[in-house]
């Protein structure tokens, strides 16, 4: 199939320097659009520990995307384990049962009892915060991950149906509701793993970039909730968008997986890393605290330049001459990061919410 | 396939076990897997190529009719039944019931533009079956459809399923098959097995269109 002409593309530069992994970005998505039931386990935003398993757990091994000459790669398809069900707590009994000094919260697992031996054993952020390495060496970093709206859609390539669209007006990238049958082999084909199943009503979802606030002016809710100023947003032919700025002129925001073959469009400012310590316990400045071996695998080779772009910037930001770079990252104002999708959504004529 | 006439009542014929199916001659149709090559995607002709589906090898097909409504009552081996969608990597057991809505549509690839054809969808984990309308693959209209029925039961290894519709098709949606006692049709058979995760195009078909002979 021909990759999907646009006229224009949004996208997204995640700036992993900057990145806490507080999760905000995930429960402003989370609240904003995946609270209906059968929608319980999904999260359509989520930032990941890494070096770790991702999720679903293990996404780097399941599969899907394009070869390199093009053609579809057999994919996985996850179980609600893989991805971390929605835990169960015992909220009756801690809060209504009278156990308040004695019974404790804990999470069991979706329709089990709560028995020990049904306590989950994995989450969707099961393995946060454990990275990789040895002390004094050890290291990691957060990686947040949404749908990618690639250019190449793996998911919309795989529709038996037909029911995945690519809007030309700005390249996100949408599951029409009414025409799909659950048949899940989008989620398969997918290789970031960022289509979920509504086992309620039967059809597969994902994030859609929120258009509904695009249409409004507004920017999506977790690129305007990020308290970290982490996400950039904007058109990528917008010279005034940062992330025209970072992608195409400066190229220190690049992709992740670039060999899965989805050309996706949510770019990343790699992780740059304080450099090690030797057997001696002296700093050794030749070697990073993050081996370059390992952001190669996931940024592929352009990693090397970004990084060295972003070294050099912060030296001549160090030696207090101007850098337009640094300036960027840093976003001095928080609406630039996301021009030109600046409206307030609290100053729009809004019909009453329903307590 | 003959569709005999019969004087037995909705409630007898909706029950697979019912005696009433005694009148019913068994025909058996053989299902084999839909070609892989034929797959709507390359990704789902990549992702299946070699990793075998369609094991469901005949279909045992019994059919009647009481004048207002008709009755397919279909039987094949299924060892492990799957009856509900658990996880979101499962898929349920399903089995069809395709009809031409011209007298060339054809079978492979589910009808084209302009040569439509009609099944009736049944799927473990479904209170009714659902009518398809389609006019080549990946253009199925699925609609739930008031005049659909069925009742399905697993024993013995094996699915005992009743699909019904009137017989003129009046109260469903658009695309659908009108059937007239005495008068001839034709119909083909599809299985899926939601174990093997078997869905959409990856299923067992009978390859050619079976005539069905509705008694006046």
């Amino acid at each position: 199939m021909a990759t999907p002409q646009v006229k224009r593309q949004l996208a997204f530069v995640f700036d992993l320097n900057k990145c806490l992994g507080c999760q905000t970005c995930t429960i402003s998505c989370k609240t904003l659009w995946t609270d209906q039931p059968g929608m319980e386990y999904m999260w359509w935003n989520i930032v990941n520990t890494m070096p770790g398993r991702g999720t679903p757990r293990d996404r780097d091994q399941m599969g899907g995307g394009f070869d390199g000459e093009g053609h579809a790669k057999a994919g996985v398809l996850p179980s609600a384990r893989d991805f971390g069900e929605a835990w169960e707590f015992n909220f009756d009994e801690v809060f209504y049962g009278g156990k308040g000094q004695s019974a404790y919260l804990h999470p069991s697992r979706p329709g089990s009892k709560g028995t020990d031996d049904e306590a989950p054993d994995w989450g969707p952020n099961w393995d946060e915060d454990q990275g990789a390495g040895e002390y004094p060496n050890s290291y990691y970093f957060y990686l947040p991950t949404i749908c990618m709206h690639c250019a190449n859609p793996a998911c919309l390539a795989a529709c038996p149906r037909e029911a995945i669209f690519k809007r030309a007006e700005d390249g996100i990238v949408l599951i029409d509701e009414d025409r799909c049958d659950g048949y899940r082999f989008c989620m398969e084909a997918c290789p970031y793993k960022r289509v979920y199943f509504n086992p309620q009503r039967l059809i597969s979802q994902k994030c859609v970039m929120c258009f509904a606030r695009l249409e409004q002016g507004v920017a999506p809710a977790c690129v305007r909730q990020c308290p970290g100023r982490v996400r950039h947003f904007g058109y990528l032919d917008d010279p005034d968008s940062d992330v025209y700025k970072l992608v195409n002129v400066w190229k220190v925001a690049i992709r992740l997986h670039p060999e899965y073959g989805t050309e996706p469009n949510v770019y990343y400012v790699p992780p740059l890393a304080p450099p090690r310590f030797d057997e001696h316990g002296e700093i050794d400045e030749e070697h990073p605290r993050i081996p370059t071996e390992y952001l190669r695998s996931l940024f592929g080779p352009d990693v090397d330049g970004a990084l060295a772009t972003l070294k050099q910037e912060m030296e001549k930001a160090r030696q207090g001459e101007k850098s337009e770079l640094i300036d960027t990252l840093i976003a001095y104002r928080w609406q630039d990061m996301f021009v030109p999708f600046v409206q307030d959504p609290g100053e729009l004529d809004r019909p009453a919410v329903k307590a | 396939m003959q569709v005999k006439r019969t004087d037995a009542r909705t409630e007898e014929l909706i029950d697979p076990s019912s005696e009433a199916w005694k009148k019913a001659r068994s025909a058996t149709v053989v299902l084999s897997p839909t070609p892989v090559e034929m797959q709507p995607t390359e990704y789902v002709r990549a992702s299946w190529k070699g990793r075998p589906y369609g094991g469901a090898s005949s279909m045992a097909v019994r059919a009647l009719h009481n004048g207002a409504e008709i009755f397919f009552r279909l039987q094949w081996n299924d060892e492990s039944p799957d009856g509900k969608i658990a996880d979101i990597n499962q898929f349920a057991d399903a089995a069809a019931v395709l009809f031409p809505l011209v007298d060339d549509a054809p079978l492979l690839g589910m009808g084209a533009k302009d040569k439509p054809v009609n099944a009736w969808l049944w799927r473990a984990d479904w209170e009714r079956p659902k009518n398809v309308a389609a006019q080549g693959m990946g253009t199925t209209q699925r609609r739930d459809d008031p005049a659909l029925a069925a009742t399905a039961r697993h024993a013995r290894g094996r699915w005992h399923v009743v699909v019904s519709r009137s017989l003129n098709g009046k109260s469903s949606p658009a695309g659908t098959v009108s059937l007239t006692p005495g008068t001839a049709s034709k119909v083909a058979f599809a299985v899926w097995q939601g174990g093997n995760q078997e869905r959409a195009g990856i299923k067992a078909f009978s390859p050619d269109w079976q005539d069905l002979q509705i008694e006046a």
